[in-house]
């Protein structure tokens, strides 16, 4: 069992980062590409109130127009392909993808006409958080590197526009 | 200044008459048709000036023709009329504009344009009669002819149906009519329209009640007042579009006209209940009227409903004008009686164009089913900007004149509380609560409207291929730009009408309306105020603030374009979208009393695991007025002719013996 004063010390780190990066905040638009639903129910208790991401300044959006993360689980269906890459079209720039569970790493299913057995087949992924299901405060810290691949993007970002508009 | 307003008028008949010759002569080719098209609109523009000119100057000389006291035509242009000249004007002049691309040459557009023509002469008669019987007589023509106007397309299905409607309702409201004129030309000895105006304050308050509510009635068949309307959503589908826009536009029109002549003009006012019996059975129009018009899907019957609303909003106003003027209030009657007539020319305006173009639709995509249409928008766009417009007057969405005629409306109702009866300010404000839910539902029913046939996709091939090339557009136009001058221009339109209620009420309330040149108050300046000049200049630079920041340019971010997000549907069908019937649900659940809809709902199998194939689902509103007022009376009819019919059995012996009854019975009488 983890002990709490790790969250604590995830949570707080968490905070500061997407404090500077969006003004707190951040929205993730999870996405399922056929996962069991165990992934999205550990991904539904880092809204509850023992972790409460919402005061980390996160929140869960149903549009990936509003979307600056994706969290995507399942072994990646092929029957979902088109879906999946007209999510990532849809989320706007900078953006990072995060894959949840084992199916998306690629762990439980081998390629086959049914499905790919793994997301970064389909769509660049930034982030891996291993578990079947994964824990809360994986997901945490898997949020937690990811918000630090936004920063990387967010910052040459800024120096595109910099340079543009000198 | 006499001179000119008949000079403009004679003009415009003149111009009807020869007109109506060219196309008798002409039409079967399409330069005959043109030729007849521009002489009408020439009539339209001397009809447009005469308007003008009489509502700015007043009374114009007489004309009489012939010298018999019952067979003499006079004519003597009223500045009660004015506003409905100008609008018969103007909305000729944008059927001529439209016509010639409307109609294909041939027999049947020659007859069309001939009656037309003539139809138009016969309103401008009846709109300056000056007594009774010319009056009458222009009536009846107008009414016989917009009949042939209905039958243009005889043999299509439903047109006898709907233009025998026409005819039987308007006979019925034309008897009421000739028994309202009876009575007054009886109690003041004369068939003169202003001799019976000067005289009426001596007949007795019973005889001119009854004279007002026959009038009231009989003109209401032709405003379309509930009950008395259903001939407007049976006649306004089948007619060709710009005969449909003639009468919402105009003939629809002349029935206010003649509850106005009839309360204002012949028998100066009256008791304070008159105005507010006029005003619930305008309530009552309006509300039901739009409660009808949402649950129509073919473009035309939903216009037709939506006239009803339109003249009953306009009743409401025509009302409120009386009970205020009864009940010493005359700022407020004045400015109510500004309103109405500024509504009349602003719905002709509207009415016309969204007809017009809903005869462009039909003629684009082959239908008039909402259901059918859809992103019409990309495959029309000058039709989708035009009907914008008018759709945006006709919601009353500032700036243009819907809204202003609304504000104006509301004012006047709301200061009910100037009224010392409590029982009267509580009914005034009521009318204004229903015409405050009507407006809402207005805006829906036109969110509608346009939403439906112009946004989204084409839910038929044949709305994916419609074609706009060839059809017309300066009608339509001119009517847009009529409305959107008419909304920021209120100002100089209800200066012009004030002169008009001046003359006909004899209060001036100039400096009340108008204190600044651009800003209008509702007779009392404690109230409130509105320009609507200042608020289409103000709406005009909001919208320009963003576009500016565009233009002025600043770094911007690498920008990607992807498709709409769509929840990840990956073969969105048109079929997927709302439709006419949907978006009226909500509207139809919550006054499902009112319209006891009969569904029907079809599944190709039963199963019970849901598996039911395609599902047919129709539903149809009752018709209650059909059904329980006019069920009844046509019925009672047929019993009374089934009982007369012994007396008529065909057999000759039978009439002889008739004949020679009749001739012993004559023989008693004059022997006696």
């Amino acid at each position: 069992m983890i002990g709490d004063h790790q969250l604590d010390a995830t949570a707080a780190e968490l905070r500061t980062q997407a404090l500077s990066l969006f003004g707190r905040s951040l929205h993730i638009r999870t996405v399922d590409t056929g996962s069991c639903a165990v992934c999205e129910s550990e991904i539904r208790l880092l809204a509850a109130p023992h972790y409460d991401l919402h005061r980390l300044g996160f929140f869960f959006t149903p549009a990936p127009r509003h979307a600056d993360l994706l969290l995507i689980s399942g072994p990646a269906v092929r029957a979902f392909d088109d879906a999946l890459r007209e999510v990532v079209e849809a989320t706007p720039d900078p953006k990072a993808t995060i894959a949840v569970g084992a199916c998306a790493l690629g762990g439980v299913y081998d390629e086959d006409e049914f499905v790919h057995g793994a997301i970064d087949r389909i769509v660049p992924v930034d982030v891996y958080v291993p578990g079947c299901p994964p824990s809360p405060l994986a997901l945490l810290q898997g949020l937690l590197v990811a918000v630090g691949r936004l920063q990387t993007r967010v910052e040459q970002l800024t120096l595109d526009l910099d340079r543009r508009s000198a | 200044m006499t001179v000119a307003i008949t000079a403009l008028c004679v003009a415009a008949a003149a111009a009807w008459l020869l007109a109506a010759a060219i196309a008798a002569v002409g039409a079967h080719r399409r330069v005959g048709l043109i030729a007849a098209c521009v002489t009408s609109a020439v009539g339209g523009g001397c009809a447009v000036a005469a308007g003008v000119e009489l509502a700015l100057h007043g009374r114009a000389a007489r004309v009489d023709l012939g010298s018999d006291l019952v067979g003499a035509a006079s004519f003597h242009p009223e500045p009660l009329a004015a506003a409905f000249i100008v609008l018969l004007g103007l909305v000729a002049v944008a059927i001529a504009l439209y016509a010639p691309r409307y109609h294909q040459p041939g027999i049947g557009t020659t007859v069309y344009l001939v009656a037309y023509n003539l139809a138009l002469l016969a309103s401008l008669a009846l709109l300056t009669a000056a007594n009774v019987v010319t009056f009458l007589v222009a009536w009846e023509s107008m009414a016989l002819l917009c009949y042939l106007l209905i039958l243009r397309y005889h043999a299509r299905q439903g047109v006898a149906g709907g233009a025998f409607l026409f005819l039987a309702l308007g006979e019925t409201g034309f008897v009421l009519i000739v028994a309202a004129f009876v009575i007054l030309a009886t109690q003041t000895g004369t068939l003169d329209l202003s001799e019976i105006a000067r005289r009426a304050h001596s007949v007795p308050t019973a005889w001119r009640t009854a004279a007002f509510l026959l009038a009231l009635t009989g003109f209401g068949f032709k405003a379309g007042i509930v009950p008395l309307h259903i001939w407007l959503p049976a006649a306004h589908p089948v007619a060709p579009a710009d005969g449909s826009g003639l009468l919402s536009g105009v003939i629809v029109k002349l029935g206010i006209y003649g509850i106005a002549l009839f309360g204002l003009e012949l028998e100066r006012g009256g008791p304070g209940w008159w105005g507010l019996v006029v005003m619930i059975v305008g309530a009552v129009s309006a509300l039901l009227g739009i409660l009808y018009a949402l649950m129509e899907r073919d473009l035309k019957r939903f216009l037709a409903f939506s006239t009803i609303e339109n003249v009953g909003v306009i009743l409401v106003a025509l009302g409120g004008s009386l009970t205020f003027g009864a009940y010493g209030q005359h700022a407020i009657g004045a400015l109510l009686l500004i309103t109405a007539l500024y509504m009349v020319v602003n719905h002709g305006c509207y009415k016309t164009l969204l007809f017009l173009e809903a005869g462009v639709i039909e003629h684009a995509a082959g239908t008039r089913d909402m259901d059918q249409l859809g992103g019409l928008i990309r495959t029309l766009p000058r039709t989708a900007v035009i009907t914008l417009i008018g759709t945006l007057g006709i919601a009353a969405l500032p700036p243009l004149n819907g809204f202003v005629s609304e504000w104006l409306v509301f004012q006047g109702l709301f200061q009910g509380f100037r009224i010392p009866s409590h029982l009267v300010g509580i009914l005034i404000v009521v009318a204004g609560a229903a015409l405050a839910l009507t407006a809402g539902l207005a805006l829906n029913a036109f969110v509608r409207a346009f939403g439906i046939p112009f946004l989204g996709m084409p839910r038929t091939a044949r709305a994916a291929h419609a074609d706009e090339r060839g059809m017309p557009i300066a009608g339509p136009a001119l009517l847009a730009a009529a409305c959107v001058f008419l909304g920021p221009g209120a100002p100089l339109a209800l200066m012009t009408l004030q002169r008009v209620s001046h003359a006909v009420t004899g209060v001036d309330i100039h400096g009340e309306l108008l204190t600044s040149k651009l800003t209008v108050l509702p007779a009392h300046a404690d109230f409130s105020s509105l320009s609507p000049t200042y608020l289409a200049a103000f709406l005009v630079a909001v919208a320009a603030v963003p576009v500016l920041i565009y233009l002025a340019g600043r770094p911007r971010a690498k920008s990607r374009t992807t498709p709409v997000w769509d929840g990840g549907i990956l073969n969105f069908k048109a079929r997927m979208q709302y439709t006419a019937t949907t978006h009226a649900n909500p509207v139809r659940v919550t006054f499902d009393a009112l319209y006891r809809p009969r569904v029907d709902l079809q599944r190709a199998s039963d199963d019970p695991a849901g598996r039911s194939g395609p599902v047919h689902y129709h539903f149809t509103v009752s018709p209650i007025f059909e059904r329980f007022l006019y069920r009844p009376v046509v019925r009672a009819v047929q019993k009374l002719a089934m009982l007369a019919r012994p007396l008529q059995a065909g057999d000759v012996n039978l009439y002889l013996l008739y004949v020679f009854i009749a001739v012993i019975v004559a023989y008693a009488i004059y022997a006696s």
